[in-house]
């Protein structure tokens, strides 16, 4: 099995963590026989065409490198099916092909590859057979020869998939925000977002499709003000912010859903009171001289409450209690009750039911139309409902410049 | 153990992870009483080795915890005649006192997140900046009761600015330089001890005196004690000290929960994602939440020197310094040989560490 | 701030230092430098220097098997109190001199201070591991228990917080090398607990760095997950490496309290006065390398050698201030290279089964 985040020990070296937990032993078992690992790598090395340095730090290769050494992992434990968990979703182009002739390599001699993936391009070009789950079931097993991918399409949705627009026609107005080549690294100095630009303008939403981890929340951190880009600049309704405090940009009218509501959306311990001002607790409608007015925090949270249909509706319980739904809804709520010129939002409907979903999207619209700019993250299948609704795609980056994974 | 028994252990688990209020207070008192018993077999066990006539267990726990109990209230009310304001009594309420501002100051970096193990450090400091602000200004202000009135605000403000200072130094090595403040703190204690000691024999040494402590400040500059309802005005307590600590309490608790900086310092400590998500400085706000823990402390030295010793010395808070060899020990405290401590038997002089609320709730590793 | 560029600069700046300090010795042998020199220089020095680094080294190495594992154990300083305290009181209750069932009652009274160490660590490791516990908040409490243990124990056996005398280990002197001028009465006629500080860092380093334990190890604490996939039971590396520290840090006390105390005193901070802390700060300082950590020790408990003297000296500075500049270098040490690069998982409970 190979997971889709990786299970390697970022500072040891390839051929530490291709023999990790199996370590051949030499002296009576006190030392690893380290030469044997050597060998046995460059052998499987020869065999599969593999060309993976063993002395490398994993922290010093690429995420294509880092891949095969989850493959060789599983080799040299002599497996003879291995599962493949969203592989290409962390890799470029290039990296893809160099996979699939791995693959190809693999089946030659006789192993079996379980490959999962929703993207059907790659499903038909690797598979010999292809099986298509939905909701948790086997819907159907097809030959990947006898099939085609608007068939496979169908399978996977359920339904004829229906590519019209549900949005009317907007007329953008000044621009709200304008990213300039964009450089961010994450907390390992890794660069993720390379270079990108973009502008979302009034009335406009802007979508950004794509799997997890290839650099989408270090770019929205460094747009809402939790991470300092390292080049570039953010300007928002015409002002530079990029030094700006994560607080002069909510000042400003910056409302943000977050991806993780437990880590950040959310106090836990605290009651929906306090949740409901939180970044706006210096604000003045609920601070006067530093103290905070939490008659009209109440006020607000139970207007939220309402509005957004929050379960229970008891502004006394705390965040914790509610389910995964409630609480983003309550997020989702306090942000879009901010009166934003600009809303970022990532995965705004994540883990709330289909009616709720369907109110985020109506709210959304409705942002939209009151002319604010919306910045929208997305990321499984379901985002496309998302994507779906945005007036542009954005890709991130260009030529070759891409989000990296975490 | 089985899979199922594993899985139902684990939930149990994360049960006491989430739990209410209500069942916290339940678990603090669970605590309690387990102590307690800890408490009576370790006194059950230390009566093994003392020689009684025949009995394995020369110790009784509960007439230990009689005494422990009585003793500090000054006797038993039921049995003999009491009098609430006897001197065991003013002695418990006294050092009662400085715990309030020590606890207090720990509570405050521990509601922002972190351990302010240095309030031993913050203390000594304020107490002898204190001592010598007070020594200072007497000159230059009247006695009697307007220099009682002067003296006192800046004695504690002296013991509150050094305190505070001290208490900035860790929470600005955590912001900036990532340096972990338990262990910086701790550091720091035992520099403030070294500190306090040169100064004192260096600088502020009470000529008069073999002992490393300034002169006595001024009788006047001592908070007074009140009349008819409070202590003899012999015994180092004040109530006016205690309704000042009472009263910070509420100052404090009011500036977590009302104040727009209470909510950043409130939510910094739960869960600091959440806090830098919704605007506050993580940065600024650790030097500033350290610097009010901090002064609380100073405030508590500042207190053994207006209220207790009249003087800044080496020892205190009953800090000891390293007595090695036979030296005998230097100062014994007055209140050295108060039941409280004699049955506790050999309480380390340290104890000003940590609050009894310091529990173990951190939040913020959550996934 | 790159990388270990703050250990490099601090590296860089003691080097400086002892340069300044040597040639300016030279040159004006009667300034404060030239005294320092001599004090350095001195093979008394350098001994006690050996002497002191004992508690310091063993315990730092303890640390780096649990911090590499994942638990930060904060609380070696309680493990150096409880080890010197038990290994005096054993010696002790043993009947000092002597010997039981041919062992000497010193090395009876070590083991059992050692064990005591490992008592503690496993205390420590099941609260930690078992109970998902803050590392940071339980040892604490376990240095605040040993600080509070030892002299009430004290107390009962012996009518005060400091313990009685017990005879403390003989040199051992190894014949011919010990002959050699300098090096050779410093490293071949020098206290066991050198002997096993010198072979306890290298065991260590090596236990690190080259057997499969060792990986285990440190893939525990920095992607426990991916220890769990490949099929070692991360909690038991976990315990292992807590235990570890115990065993590591029981030597460094047990050896400080038999082979260079000879008693040990309960007050205050007790006579480890803060040691375990100056263990944190030293492999911090050794970027988690034994033999690093090692060199490292010898720079506190060279400092704290030469003040040593220096107070012997009568010399002018306060001996206080002097006292003070270990806690101090921890501080600097800390700031300079607290951005280290710790392991990734240190200080995280482990779930095998979240996502």
């Amino acid at each position: 099995m190979i997971h889709q985040h990786f299970m390697l020990v970022d500072p040891m070296t390839v051929a530490e963590n291709i023999a990790l937990g199996n370590e051949p032993r030499k002296w009576f078992g006190l030392a690893v026989d380290t030469d044997r690992v050597r060998e046995e790598v460059a052998e499987l090395n020869d065999r599969y065409g593999f060309a993976v340095d063993p002395d490398a730090r994993i922290e010093d290769v690429s995420v294509g490198v880092q891949q095969r050494v989850e493959i060789l992992k599983a080799l040299y434990r002599g497996a003879d099916t291995l599962i493949l968990d969203e592989p290409t979703a962390v890799l470029t182009p290039q990296e893809v092909e160099g996979l699939f002739e791995v693959f190809d390599e693999l089946t030659a001699q006789g192993k079996t590859i379980i490959f999962i993936t929703h993207k059907l391009g790659e499903a038909m070009r690797t598979a010999d057979e292809i099986t298509v789950l939905r909701d948790g079931k086997a819907v159907s097993t097809v030959e990947a020869d006898a099939t085609t991918r608007e068939e496979l399409a169908e399978l996977m949705v359920g339904r004829e998939v229906l590519l019209d627009h549900e949005l009317e026609p907007s007329t953008p107005g000044e621009t709200v925000l304008d990213v300039t080549d964009l450089v961010a690294t994450d907390a390992r100095d890794v660069e993720r977002v390379t270079g990108v630009d973009f502008s979302i303008r009034e009335g406009e939403v802007f979508g950004i499709a794509g799997v997890d981890g290839n650099g989408q929340a270090e770019l929205v951190e460094a747009i809402t003000g939790l991470r300092r880009p390292d080049e570039g600049t953010v300007h928002f309704r015409g002002e530079d912010v990029t030094e700006d405090s994560r607080r002069e940009r909510i000042e400003a009218g910056m409302a943000y859903v977050p991806e993780d509501r437990h880590e950040r959306g959310l106090v836990m311990d605290f009651d929906l009171v306090e949740n409901a001002i939180l970044g706006s607790q210096h604000a003045p409608e609920f601070a006067n001289n530093g103290r905070i007015d939490w008659e009209s925090a109440r006020d607000h949270a139970e207007d939220v409450i309402e509005t957004y249909d929050v379960r229970p509706p008891d502004p006394d319980v705390t965040a914790e209690s509610l389910s995964g739904g409630n609480q983003q809804k309550a997020i989702v709520g306090r942000e879009f009750e901010r009166d934003p010129d600009l809303v970022v939002a990532t995965h705004p409907p994540r883990g709330v039911d289909i009616g709720a979903t369907e109110f985020i999207h109506d709210q959304i619209r409705a942002l939209r139309k009151e002319g604010r700019a919306i910045l929208l993250v997305s990321s499984k299948l379901d985002g496309r409902t998302a994507t779906r609704r945005t007036d542009r795609d954005g890709r991130r980056g260009r030529g070759d410049e891409r989000l990296r994974r975490r | 153990m089985s899979d199922g028994d594993d899985k139902e252990w684990r939930a149990l688990l994360d049960r006491l992870q989430t739990a209410t209020y209500g069942e916290r207070i339940l678990l603090s008192l669970a605590a309690l009483v387990l102590s307690i018993l800890v408490g009576a077999l370790v006194v059950l066990v230390s009566g093994i080795p003392a020689d009684c006539g025949g009995a394995t267990f020369c110790y009784n726990p509960i007439e230990v915890y009689y005494e422990l109990f009585f003793g500090a209230i000054g006797g038993n009310p039921l049995v003999e005649e009491w009098s609430p304001t006897n001197f065991s009594m003013a002695t418990t309420l006294q050092t009662t006192t400085i715990l309030l501002f020590t606890g207090l100051s720990v509570a405050v970096a521990f509601q922002a997140g972190m351990f302010n193990i240095g309030t031993q450090g913050q203390l000594v400091l304020g107490s002898l900046a204190t001592a010598v602000a007070v020594l200072y200004a007497t000159p230059y202000l009247p006695s009697g009761i307007l220099g009682t009135l002067l003296l006192i605000p800046v004695g504690v403000v002296a013991g509150a600015a050094i305190g505070g200072v001290w208490g900035a130094i860790p929470g600005a090595l955590k912001a900036y330089a990532d340096a972990n403040e338990v262990i910086t703190t701790i550091m720091l204690n035992f520099v403030a001890t070294g500190i306090s000691a040169v100064l004192l024999s260096q600088y502020f040494q009470d000529e008069t005196s073999p002992n490393p402590q300034t002169p006595a400040i001024p009788e006047y500059a001592e908070i007074p004690h009140i009349p008819v309802v409070g202590f003899e005005p012999r015994i180092d307590f004040s109530l006016l000290a205690l309704l000042f600590a009472i009263a910070l309490i509420g100052a404090v608790h009011f500036v977590l929960r009302q104040t727009s900086f209470g909510y950043d310092l409130r939510t910094s400590g739960k869960q600091p994602e959440a806090a830098e998500y919704g605007g506050v400085d993580s940065k600024r706000l650790m030097v500033s939440s350290m610097t009010l823990s901090g002064a609380l402390g100073g405030i508590g030295g500042s207190l053994w020197v207006l209220m207790v010793h009249r003087r800044a010395k080496e020892r205190v808070a009953g800090h000891r310094h390293r007595d090695r060899g036979a030296a005998p020990a230097r100062g014994r405290p007055v209140w050295a040989d108060h039941p409280v401590r004699r049955h506790a038997g050999v309480l380390p002089d340290d104890r000003w560490l940590l609050p009894p609320g310091a529990r173990a709730d951190r939040r913020g590793r959550r996934r | 701030m790159n990388k270990g560029a703050g250990r490099t600069y601090l590296t860089a700046a003691v080097g400086v230092l002892m340069a300044a300090v040597v040639v300016f010795g030279l040159a004006f042998p009667d300034s404060t430098a030239g005294f320092l020199l001599h004090v350095a220089t001195r093979p008394s020095t350098t001994e006690r220097g050996l002497r002191l680094a004992v508690p310091i080294a063993l315990a730092a190495v303890g640390g780096i098997f649990a911090e590499k594992s994942g638990v930060i154990n904060i609380g070696i300083e309680g493990l150096l109190i409880v080890s010197a305290f038990t290994a005096v009181v054993a010696t002790h209750l043993l009947g000092g001199q002597g010997a039981t069932l041919f062992v000497p009652n010193v090395w009876l009274g070590f083991f059992v201070g050692v064990l005591a160490s490992v008592a503690f660590a496993l205390l420590f490791a099941v609260v930690c591991i078992e109970f998902k516990a803050d590392q940071i908040i339980a040892g604490l409490a376990v240095w605040l228990i040993a600080l509070g243990l030892a002299p009430f124990v004290s107390q009962i056996i012996f009518g005060r917080r400091n313990t009685e005398s017990v005879p403390t280990f003989g040199d051992w002197t190894v014949p011919v090398l010990s002959e050699i001028p300098f090096v050779g009465p410093v490293f071949f006629d020098a206290g066991p607990e050198v002997y096993i500080m010198l072979a306890g860092t290298g065991v260590g380093w090596y236990l690190l760095n080259r057997t499969a334990f060792g990986r285990w190890v440190r893939a525990s604490g920095e992607n426990p997950k991916a220890l769990d996939t490949a099929g070692v039971d991360v909690r038991l590396v976990r315990y292992k490496s807590v235990l570890l520290s115990g065993v590591f840090a029981g030597l460094g006390g047990a050896g400080l309290a038999l082979g260079h105390l000879g008693r040990f005193a309960g007050g205050g901070q007790t006579d480890i006065q803060g040691r375990g802390f100056i263990a944190i700060a030293t492999y911090l300082f050794g970027n988690y390398n034994p033999l690093g950590a090692l060199g490292a020790s010898f720079l506190f408990s060279g400092l704290e050698a030469i003040q040593l003297r220096m107070q012997v000296q009568g010399f002018a500075i306060p001996s206080e201030l002097v006292r003070t500049i270990p806690y101090v270098t921890v501080i600097v040490v800390l700031v300079l290279v607290g951005r280290t690069r710790i392991p990734e998982a240190a200080g995280e409970y482990y779930d095998p089964g979240e996502d």
